[in-house]
């Protein structure tokens, strides 16, 4: 064997391997990788049941033809979550002006359950003006927690500062439970346009 | 010159410290990836005996051996990978394998081979990737890998710049060296009597 | 004094010029049409304008480093042997750079300025893709790691045979171990002076070119805008100002030989260069002194390097050009004249750019047409006029070198709308009339109009070289 058939070999080889662990170059990192897998196989989320700020319970998958976002946070988050709550209020806002608003729930889950209170849960609500119709404050059962974080495919690390890390986005679910696109926090125009999509 | 049997009892004694350590070192990206990962690439380097650098006509240039390390070094720079080899036992046994066998072993056998031209193509370009690694690791206002922390990640990045930074310096300091020093130097560590 | 030993690479070098000679006719009358644009004489789209700006900035800064690396490649292949295989490669490499680019520009429509400073390149507002973009970047980069590639090889070649690279740098003259007549000639130490900063400058623009290119595809990865602003100017004045460096190896090689006295590397010759080196990295920040988030002590080092920096140039070269002219009988042809006039215009090109260098002036200056009026000095009365210098000189026979009508002709009408061009930049610029502008205010266009015509006058004159040169060497094939 020459050098030069050597050569292309790895080449190829090599680059097929990296297209293929990379799904086709989109995805390089885990979190890209949960993206555009959930995009690919639309996962059914569990249906469990959720304790709103309210106090009220309701589950969370809806069987009244919503289209549900929902977005993982804990109160006492110091930085992230605020401004994720700032974000979803944009969110609320731009729904509420449009069509699509009898059809839509925004759902801020606590993965903290034990310290988010319905104090804590409302305070939070206060500050984003969650208005409690489209958007509430929820928090599942500590029974459920962990089921629940895996079933979205969200990584929770305790920091050294009696916090928490976790990947922080928007998951939305579609009418049938299936959880069907990963936004990132922050891309309010596309969440809208995806749920226009979405709800035709 | 280093005796065959000693370099392979370091390269055994380096891989296990690798497994023992994994706790402690895997704990930081910083750790992990600047520290664990180039003792295995030594593992590798020095499993290397004379026989292996003549490899035949295929490796002509140490070009086959330089692109299997390339290729093994992107797939190793993925976050998913490193993220993988923390959550899936195989992955990390693969990481293990892989990077002794795949980077440092055919990285030696192929940069004696290699042209010089070639190699300082590969040293700035490995400058340069660091660079990018650092510009990235720093900044990214997400956490790359899901594993680690967020400032554990800029850790990593200062820890890539650094050694952007080392590099430079090591590689390009022989240069401004004149013959008439460097053979003084030589003097002074292998004195001979001619 | 060390004597040329080696054929330089003539052919391949002779190819190179007129590449290039074609790529600056086209380029110059790209921006013949946006000065007639910003002068009201016809209607063009603003998007179409930045196009073309993209174009022809990003053009004229690879041809200016096309023919300095070429006249570098020429000049040093006499003294050490170079691999032949590099330059073909590097030349591969730029033209498949160049397609690139063009292709990101007229397909793409690419227009965000051959810096690519982010965030425009990512966040076009719909007016190209990210495609566009891509393949603009990608082109960047092979064009870089051509460079790179001609850089290692001359690089290492001189450490070899010139003992390190503070033996290519001359220094044993400055510590006075040996004497000017042993030292390593100024081809020699500029070549290796060039090489240290084009160096780095490539590998840090390379880093921000992948970190943008990173961005583009994963915009969560973000680019820090502010470190990616110094990493490009930081790589984009070292670039461009390395050819010229590499272009002046033509005036020390060629301008002895019509003086018949050697141009030796002195002490101060020696120090000088070691200087500029280190100085050619340091001043970019004074093209960050708008940028107010930059800690004060880098643009104060910006303003004060930029003084220092026209020291050691004026100083050494352009002073001791005047000492070589003076009492020698230079016999004056289209390539003297060319030479000596780039070294003229390289000289003049840096006074405005130290006054743009001072923090006071820059904040009222440094948006206007002054700083198109400084470069434009620098690079068609410097560097282009120094490679149509060295043109000639490739064309050049033994017996004929003399000032034939047609070249004083040529030369003529280069140099007066050179100047003409270039001033209107200038008294724009002192009126704040602001770069980068598509359209134009209706007291702005008389400028405009007459740079225009000027704009005219460099083309035809540059069209006489090119012409001249083709002939040139067609004649030379066949003797």
């Amino acid at each position: 064997m020459n050098a030069f058939k050597v050569n292309s070999v790895i080449i190829l080889l090599g680059s097929f391997i990296l297209w293929f662990t990379t799904d086709g170059l989109q995805a390089l990192t885990t979190e890209g990788a949960r993206r555009l897998e959930v995009e690919k196989q639309k996962p059914v989320m569990p249906n469990i049941t959720l304790e709103t700020m309210s106090g009220a319970h309701t589950r969370l998958l809806n069987s009244s033809g919503h289209v549900t976002v929902v977005e993982f946070i804990y109160t006492t988050c110091p930085f992230i979550c605020q401004v994720d709550g700032g974000y979803l209020s944009r969110l609320q806002n731009e729904i509420k002006e449009r069509a699509i608003r009898e059809k839509v729930r925004i759902i801020s889950v606590s993965f903290d359950p034990l310290r988010d209170n319905l104090n804590e849960l409302s305070y939070y609500a206060k500050r984003h003006n969650a208005d409690g119709h489209i958007w509430t404050i929820a928090r599942p059962g500590v029974e459920d927690l962990k089921s629940l974080l895996k079933a979205f495919g969200v990584v929770v690390i305790p920091d050294e500062e009696g916090g928490y890390v976790h990947n922080s986005a928007m998951h939305i679910i579609d009418q049938q439970g299936r959880l069907s696109f990963i936004l990132d926090s922050n891309d309010v125009q596309g969440a809208v346009k995806t749920l226009e999509r979405m709800l035709p | 010159m280093i005796d065959n049997k000693i370099k392979l009892l370091l390269a055994s004694l380096i891989f296990t410290f690798c497994i023992f350590s994994r706790g402690a070192f895997e704990k930081f990206p910083l750790t992990h990836i600047l520290v664990q990962l180039p003792l295995l690439i030594c593992v590798g380097y020095l499993l290397v005996d004379e026989k292996l650098l003549r490899l035949g006509e295929w490796n002509k240039g140490g070009y086959a051996t330089l692109l299997i390390a390339i290729f093994t070094i992107a797939f190793w720079m993925l976050p998913r990978s490193i993220d993988a080899a923390l959550s899936s036992n195989n992955m990390e046994v693969l990481k293990f394998i892989t990077v002794p066998l795949l980077i440092g072993l055919p990285l030696k056998i192929g940069w004696a081979q290699a042209h010089p031209i070639l190699k300082g193509f590969l040293k700035a370009q490995a400058i340069s990737m660091l660079g990018v690694a650092a510009f990235i690791y720093i900044h990214a206002p997400i956490r790359i890998c899901v594993s680690y922390l967020e400032n554990a990640q800029q850790d990593l990045g200062y820890g890539f710049l650094y050694t952007a930074i080392a590099l430079a310096v090591l590689w390009s300091a022989p240069l401004f060296l004149s013959r008439e020093t460097k053979n003084f130097h030589l003097q002074l560590f292998f004195p001979t009597n001619s | 004094m060390i004597k040329p030993t080696h054929e330089p690479h003539s052919n391949l070098i002779k190819f190179t010029m007129l590449l290039a000679g074609a790529v600056l006719l086209l380029m110059m009358t790209v921006g013949l049409v946006m000065r007639a644009a910003q002068g009201g004489l016809f209607e063009l789209d603003a998007a179409i304008f930045y196009q073309l700006m993209t174009a022809h900035g990003a053009g004229m800064v690879g041809a200016a480093a096309l023919t300095g690396a070429a006249i570098m490649w020429y000049f040093v292949s006499r003294y050490v042997s170079l691999l032949k295989e590099v330059f073909v490669v590097f030349l591969t490499l730029f033209l498949f750079g160049v397609l690139l680019i063009l292709g990101s520009i007229s397909l793409g429509q690419f227009g965000a300025g051959w810096t690519f400073l982010f965030p425009l390149p990512a966040i076009s507002g719909g007016a190209w893709e990210a495609g566009a973009a891509a393949a603009f970047i990608i082109g960047l980069i092979l064009i870089g790691v051509g460079f790179l590639l001609i850089n290692l090889e001359i690089g290492r070649k001189l450490i070899s045979e010139f003992d390190g690279i503070g033996g290519a740098l001359a220094w044993p003259v400055i510590s006075g171990k040996v004497t000017p007549d042993d030292a390593p000639p100024p081809a020699i130490v500029a070549s290796m002076a060039t090489i240290i900063f084009n160096t780095i400058g490539i590998v840090v623009g390379a880093a921000v070119l992948i970190s943008s290119l990173i961005n583009l595809y994963v915009p969560t990865f973000e680019v820090d805008a502010l470190l990616a602003k110094n990493m490009i100017y930081f790589f984009g004045h070292v670039f461009i100002n390395a050819t010229i460096y590499m272009a002046v190896v033509a005036v020390y090689e060629i301008i002895p030989e019509y003086t018949g006295k050697p141009w030796k590397t002195s002490r101060v010759f020696a120090i000088a260069w070691s200087a500029i080196t280190l100085f050619v990295m340091a001043v970019y920040p004074h093209h960050m002194l708008q940028d107010t988030v930059m800690p004060a002590w880098t643009l104060i080092l910006g303003q004060v390097v930029s003084y220092l920096s026209g020291i050691p140039l004026l100083a050494v070269t352009a002073f001791s050009l005047c000492l070589y002219l003076r009492g020698s009988n230079i016999k004056w042809d289209l390539a003297s004249a060319l030479l000596v006039l780039g070294v003229a215009g390289w000289s003049v090109g840096v006074v405005p750019a130290i006054i743009d260098g001072m923090i006071s002036v820059n904040k009222i200056m440094h948006n206007t047409q002054w700083v198109p009026g400084h470069f434009h000095i620098y690079l068609l009365l410097g560097e282009i006029a120094m490679s149509f210098g060295f043109m000639a000189y490739l064309i050049k026979e033994a017996k004929s070198s003399e000032f034939k009508p047609i070249d004083k002709t040529a030369f003529g009408i280069y140099l007066a709308g050179g100047i003409g061009f270039t001033l209107m930049f200038l008294i724009s610029g002192a009126m704040s009339v602001p770069r980068r502008w598509a359209v134009h205010a209706e007291e702005w266009m008389l400028q405009d109009r007459i740079a225009t015509a000027f704009a005219l006058l460099v083309i035809v004159g540059t069209l006489i070289f090119v012409i001249r040169y083709i002939v040139g060497i067609s004649n030379y094939r066949r003797t």
